[in-house]
C-alpha cells in the first residue's frame, strides 16, 4: 500500500504544469459526463427554436430541431468516456495477456504473436474498422469492442519486450525453479511487474479511441442511439454556411479531450518508461 | 542482406495475403444476405436466385473464395455492383487525385514536422521546445475533418478566397484550378500529420543527445552546433524514415476524411461510398489496393533504411 502511496506522490511530481492542467481538464469532463442528466436540459428534447446562434440561454446555439446543443455536448462526453475507456480496458487486458505469455513462454507462441503483431502494424487500422462496422452494424458496444480488437497487438509488443527482459530476472527464475505453474508466474509476477509501460500506453489509447470514433461517426458509422461529437459534427457540415457553431464546438469539445489525454499519456510514458516510449511512440 | 531482403518480401507477401483473407472473412460473416442486397429489397425469389447465380454466390464459400483469388493474381478485381464498371478501372481512376492530395501532404507534413522536432530537440527543455512540442501533440489531437470544416467555413463561407470542395471548376481551369482547390485539403492533412512527425523527430534526435557517444564528442571538446549537427541529427533522423512509412496508414485514413469533407474525388470517397452501398468488389478491391500500397511503402522504406544505416545489415532486425 506504501508503494502505491509513494507512486502517487511522485507521479503528482512528475507531471509538471501541462500534464496537471490536462489531469483537471479530464477530471472536471469525467465530472460532466457523470453528472450531466442531473443538471442538463434534454438533449433530445425538440423546440421550434431552431439554428439559434449562441446566447445566455443557449450557450452553444440550438440544432436543426431546437436541441441544446451544450448538453447535447456533455451527454457526448459520457459516450466519449466510455469509448475511451472500454476500448482501452479491453486492448490493455487482450496485449498484456497474449504479449506476456509469447514473451514468457516463447517458441510457436511467441513465433505466431510477432507474426500478427507486424501484420497489424501495417495494417491501416481505420479501414478495417470502417469496414467491420459498416459491415455488422452500428452499434457502439461492437464499435468499442472493434477497436479494442484491432489495437490490442499495440500493447501485446510491449509487454512481449517486458516479459522477455523479466523472465531474465533472479526472481522469476526462482519461481519456475520452485515449481510455480506458467499461470501464477505469468499472473504474480511478470504482468505486476511490467505493466506500467501498457498502462501509458492505454492512456494515449484512450485519446486516440474516442478520435476513431468520432471519425466513424463522422463518416455516418455511428450508433443512431447515441450521442457522439463525432456526429454532432457531421449534423452540423449541412448547416455550415449559416449555423457553423454546429460543427465548431462539439469538434472543440473533441480537441481539448484528445488533446488533454495525449499530453497525460505522453507524461506518463515518460515517468513510467523513458526507454520505450521513444520506441513505441 | 540478400536474405534480409527475401525475408521482408515473404513477409510482404504473408501480410497482404492475410489482409484479404480477413476481409473476405468479414464480408461473408456479416449478418444480412448479400443477394437481396444487391437485387433490392422489392425482388422476388426468381429474381434473388439469378442474382446469386450471376455473381457466384450460390457455391461453397471456400469456391468463392479460390475464385476470387486466381482472379486477383491475374489483376481482375471483379465488377462494382452498384457501377457496372471493372473494378481495377474505377479504382485506377481515382487514384491519382488520392496520390496528388497525399503526396503533396506528405512533403509539406514532413518538411515542417521535422524541421520544428529538429528544432525542439535541439533546444531540448527549453521554452521553445515545450511550446513546439506542445503544438505538435495538439496538432495530433485535431479530427482532420473538423480542421477542414473550420478552414472551409473561414477562407471559402466567409472569406470567399477559395472554393469549398471538388477538384476543378465546372467550367474547366488548369493546374492553377487545381492548385486552388487543392489548398484547403492538403492544408488541413499536412497540418495534423506534421504533428506527429514533430513528436517522432523531437523525441528521436533527442534520445540520441543522451547517448554515451555524444558525452564522449562534448567531453574531447567539440562545440555542441557541430555534435548536434553533424552526429545527433544524422543518427536521429534514421528511425524517422521508418516511423513516416509505418504511418503511411494513418495519413491515408486521414485522406479518406479529408477527401470525403472536401468532396476529393480520389479513393478515399470511392470506397467511401462503396461502403455505404455495400458494394462488396469495391470495397474488396479498394481495400486490397490500400492495404498492398501500405505494405509495399513500409517494405520499400525499410529497404532504404538498410541502405542507409550500414548498422541494420549485419545485425538481424527482430520483431
Amino acid at each position: 500500500m506504501n508503494k502505491v502511496g509513494r507512486l502517487f506522490r511522485n507521479l503528482a511530481n512528475q507531471l509538471g504544469v501541462v500534464s496537471l492542467v490536462s489531469v483537471i481538464i479530464l477530471i472536471l469532463m469525467t465530472l460532466a459526463g457523470i453528472f450531466a442528466p442531473f443538471f442538463v436540459k434534454d438533449p433530445f428534447a425538440i423546440s421550434g427554436n431552431t439554428y439559434l446562434p449562441p446566447t445566455y440561454e443557449h450557450p452553444a446555439g440550438t440544432d436543426s430541431l431546437g436541441r441544446d446543443v451544450l448538453s447535447r455536448i456533455l451527454v457526448g462526453t459520457r459516450t466519449a468516456l466510455y469509448v475511451g475507456l472500454g476500448a482501452a480496458t479491453l486492448s490493455s487486458l487482450l496485449g498484456t495477456v497474449i504479449g506476456g505469455l509469447a514473451g514468457f513462454r516463447g517458441g510457436w507462441v511467441d513465433e505466431l504473436l510477432s507474426r500478427l503483431i507486424e501484420i497489424f502494424l501495417v495494417m491501416p487500422i481505420f479501414f478495417l474498422l470502417i469496414l467491420v462496422v459498416s459491415l455488422f452494424g452500428a452499434n457502439i458496444m461492437f464499435t468499442v469492442i472493434a477497436i479494442g480488437a484491432v489495437t490490442w497487438p499495440r500493447n501485446a509488443r510491449i509487454m512481449r519486450a517486458q516479459a522477455l527482459s523479466l523472465k531474465e530476472t533472479t526472481f522469476c527464475k526462482a519461481a519456475v525453479v520452485s515449481g510455480a505453474s506458467t499461470s501464477r508466474i505469468l499472473f504474480f509476477h511478470i504482468i505486476p511487474n511490467g505493466i506500467a509501460p501498457v498502462i501509458a500506453s492505454s492512456a494515449l489509447l484512450i485519446g486516440s479511441a474516442v478520435l476513431i470514433e468520432a471519425g466513424l461517426s463522422f463518416l455516418g458509422l455511428g450508433d443512431p442511439n447515441i450521442i457522439s461529437w463525432g456526429g454532432m459534427i457531421r449534423d452540423g457540415r449541412k448547416a455550415l454556411t449559416f449555423a457553423p457553431w454546429l460543427s465548431l464546438f462539439p469538434g472543440l469539445a473533441l480537441v481539448v479531450f484528445a488533446a488533454a489525454m495525449s499530453f497525460l499519456g505522453d507524461r506518463l510514458s515518460h515517468i513510467l518508461n523513458p526507454e520505450l516510449s521513444k520506441k513505441t511512440m | 542482406m540478400v536474405i534480409y531482403v527475401l525475408r521482408r518480401f515473404v513477409q510482404m507477401f504473408l501480410t497482404v495475403g492475410v489482409i484479404v483473407a480477413l476481409i473476405f472473412t468479414l464480408i461473408h460473416l456479416a449478418p444480412g444476405d448479400l443477394a437481396s442486397t444487391l437485387a433490392g429489397r422489392e425482388a422476388g425469389p426468381k429474381y434473388l436466385e439469378q442474382v446469386r447465380v450471376k455473381y457466384g454466390l450460390d457455391k461453397p464459400v471456400l469456391v468463392q473464395f479460390g475464385t476470387y483469388l486466381s482472379k486477383l493474381i491475374r489483376g481482375d478485381l471483379g465488377y462494382s455492383y452498384t457501377k457496372s464498371q471493372k473494378v481495377s478501372i474505377l479504382l485506377m481512376s481515382r487514384l491519382p487525385a488520392t496520390i496528388l492530395l497525399m503526396g503533396t501532404s506528405l512533403v509539406i507534413a514532413v518538411t515542417i514536422g521535422v524541421l520544428g522536432g529538429t528544432l525542439a530537440a535541439r533546444f531540448y527543455g527549453s521554452a521553445l521546445d515545450s511550446a513546439l512540442s506542445g503544438l505538435g501533440v495538439g496538432a495530433a489531437s485535431i479530427p482532420v475533418y473538423w480542421l477542414g470544416l473550420v478552414l472551409m467555413y473561414v477562407f471559402s463561407v466567409q472569406l470567399g478566397w477559395l472554393p469549398t470542395s471538388g477538384m476543378r471548376s465546372i467550367d474547366g481551369g488548369g493546374v492553377l484550378d487545381i492548385l486552388r482547390h487543392l489548398v484547403l485539403p492538403v492544408t488541413s492533412l499536412s497540418f495534423i500529420s506534421a504533428g506527429r512527425y514533430l513528436k517522432i523527430t523531437r523525441a528521436s534526435v533527442a534520445e540520441k543527445m543522451g547517448k554515451d557517444f555524444i558525452t564522449t564528442y562534448r567531453a574531447v571538446g567539440f562545440d555542441e552546433r557541430t555534435i548536434f549537427m553533424k552526429h545527433a541529427l544524422r543518427n536521429g533522423l534514421l528511425p524517422v524514415v521508418t516511423m513516416v512509412g509505418l504511418r503511411v496508414g494513418y495519413l491515408l485514413a486521414g485522406a479518406v476524411l479529408t477527401e470525403t469533407v472536401f468532396s476529393w474525388p480520389g479513393l478515399g470517397l470511392l470506397i467511401y461510398r462503396a461502403i455505404l452501398s455495400r458494394d462488396y468488389p469495391l470495397i474488396l478491391g479498394g481495400y486490397l489496393v490500400m492495404a498492398i500500397a501500405v505494405v509495399v511503402v513500409v517494405f520499400i522504406v525499410d529497404l532504404t533504411y538498410v541502405l542507409l544505416d550500414p548498422r541494420v545489415r549485419v545485425t538481424a532486425k527482430g520483431g
